[in-house]
């Protein structure tokens, strides 16, 4: 397992490590986030939505910034592997499993770097006031999570498509979806204080994400073998 | 649209090399690394140039897994078509410890294929691979990649690292108990300055060349897979590059070679050659 784990951190850490030196992945979320932050900011900005609606509508802001920022840069980890051709001696040097477990760490901080940058501007710029922040940071890290193993197994599909550009967004939609509607509603809860609507929320998040990780672990060897 | 042309021995390159191939087999691997060491020893003292010379792979045995003999590669009726597009068919041969299984074929004929074949990369449409280790039992397609080396154009390293970076990397991943010290040992050996910071983008594809030959020997591995591998290289760099083929024969290590050059045609001790 200690062997497996450090394989596993060796291809994160090639990736993260080749990710800051190009910044390609990074500077694709960082801006299409905060272009996005900018104009929704100028746009409502933090007095325009009533009190009554505010923890809702900007739950929902949030994670639809988060979420196409997301679909923006978190395609690029085995897309550049093929299109770079260093992806054949990956697949000999290395079990599949150790692979995608490298490119879920290495997503998982790009989201959470995004996250991290993202939401405290957020907050100010919009005005978005949390009741439960622990609770809230909980949603978030859980969101992140479900975001990094979801991007992660269909950026490995569609790594091996001709037509990649629009398939990730196409494929990542349907699959997100449910995700995106209970993160929003987690996201509210914990604005507003609603404690019960905050577990059931994380409960369904939790599982989702779960069911997600244990999917795509079976289903990335086959996708990516062959 | 090609079909397999048949297998057949061909006479060595010189007698030397013939008899490398024999003698491996009945030498012990301890017996060959001592007498490589002296060897070694001996080229120092005499032309003060070892790093161009003999083996890549020496110092490295005891940091690496060993296997406990050679192992062997068959292939029989192995046909592949993309859709409509049939590429080869029917293709046999095999390659045992200490020979040199040579490919050959025009342009388009599918010897880089055959080889990705052969190397687990993609499957065959009709036929079967085996490999065999030494006690004979058949080896599974998981095992059989931690026991190859692949260099061939269509396979690059990473270019935003550094070739001591590329070689941690790989080191890592394949599980190596390798120090640096001893990935700046092969990058000297393959003729690349170990302490040089740029990232691979900046090497020329010579070099690129001789990092991807210095990743594929990197895990000291038994079976060798070689395409055009002496492309890109300089005459020095393709004089080295046949020393360390036949070092590795002696060692029986199992080469697979898919070429259309003259010279490493020659290094052969068995061929299928496709048709165009």
């Amino acid at each position: 397992m200690s062997r497996w784990l450090a394989e596993a951190l060796a291809v994160a850490a090639k990736d993260l490590r080749a990710e800051f030196r190009t910044r390609v992945a990074l500077n694709s979320l960082v801006l299409f986030a905060l272009t996005t932050l900018a104009a929704v900011s100028y746009t409502i900005g933090p007095y325009r939505l009533s009190t009554e609606d505010r923890p809702f509508l900007l739950s929902v802001l949030l994670w639809i910034v988060i979420f196409f920022a997301a679909l923006a840069g978190l395609d690029r980890s085995f897309v550049k592997e093929e299109e770079s051709h260093t992806a054949p001696l990956l697949r000999l040097a290395a079990a599949p499993t150790v692979v995608w477990a490298g490119k879920l760490l290495y997503n998982l901080v790009l989201i959470m770097v995004l996250m991290a940058l993202l939401v405290p501007l957020f907050c100010v710029l919009m005005g978005f006031e949390i009741a439960m922040p622990w609770r809230f940071a909980a949603v978030l890290a859980a969101g992140g999570f479900g975001l990094a193993v979801t991007t992660t197994i269909i950026a490995a599909i569609i790594a091996q498509a001709l037509t990649r550009g629009a398939l990730f967004s196409v494929l990542s939609l349907p699959l997100l979806l449910p995700l995106l509607i209970f993160l929003i509603q987690g996201t509210t809860a914990v604005a507003t204080g609603d404690l019960d609507t905050y577990r059931e929320s994380l409960r369904a998040i939790l599982s989702m994400t779960g069911a997600m990780t244990i999917f795509s672990a079976f289903l990335f060897p086959v996708v990516w073998r062959d | 649209m090609g079909e397999q042309a048949g297998e057949q021995r061909l006479q060595p390159a010189s007698g030397d090399s013939g008899n490398l191939c024999v003698s491996s087999r009945t030498r012990s691997r301890k017996e060959m690394d001592r007498e490589r060491v002296r060897e070694v020893k001996g080229a120092d003292s005499g032309s003060g140039s070892a790093r161009m010379e003999l083996s890549t792979l020496d110092g490295l045995h005891a940091i690496v897994p060993q296997m406990s003999g050679g192992i062997s590669i068959s292939f029989s009726d192995v046909a592949k078509r993309y859709d409509l597009r049939v590429v080869f068919r029917a293709v046999s041969g095999e390659a045992q410890p200490g020979e040199v299984l040579v490919i050959t074929g025009p342009n388009g004929s599918g010897k880089s294929t055959l080889l990705s074949i052969l190397c687990g990369l993609l499957r065959p449409t009709r036929g079967e691979v085996l490999y065999r280790s030494a006690d004979g039992g058949n080896l599974t397609r998981d095992a059989w990649g931690r026991h190859l080396g692949v260099v061939a154009p269509s396979m690059a390293v990473y270019e935003e690292l550094t070739a001591l970076e590329n070689l941690r990397f790989y080191a890592r991943v394949r599980g190596l108990a390798s120090a640096d010290a001893d990935h700046r040992k092969l990058l000297e050996r393959v003729g690349l300055d170990p302490e040089r910071k740029t990232p691979v983008r900046g090497y020329s594809t010579g070099m690129a060349q001789r990092l991807k030959i210095a990743q594929a020997l990197l895990h000291d591995p038994a079976v060798l897979f070689l395409d055009e591998p002496s492309s890109n290289l300089d005459p020095t760099g393709q004089d080295w590059l046949e020393e360390c083929v036949r070092s590795l024969l002696e060692e029986a290590r199992t080469i697979v070679l898919a070429t259309n050059d003259r010279r490493e045609m020659t290094w052969g001790s068995r061929n299928v050659s496709l048709a165009g």
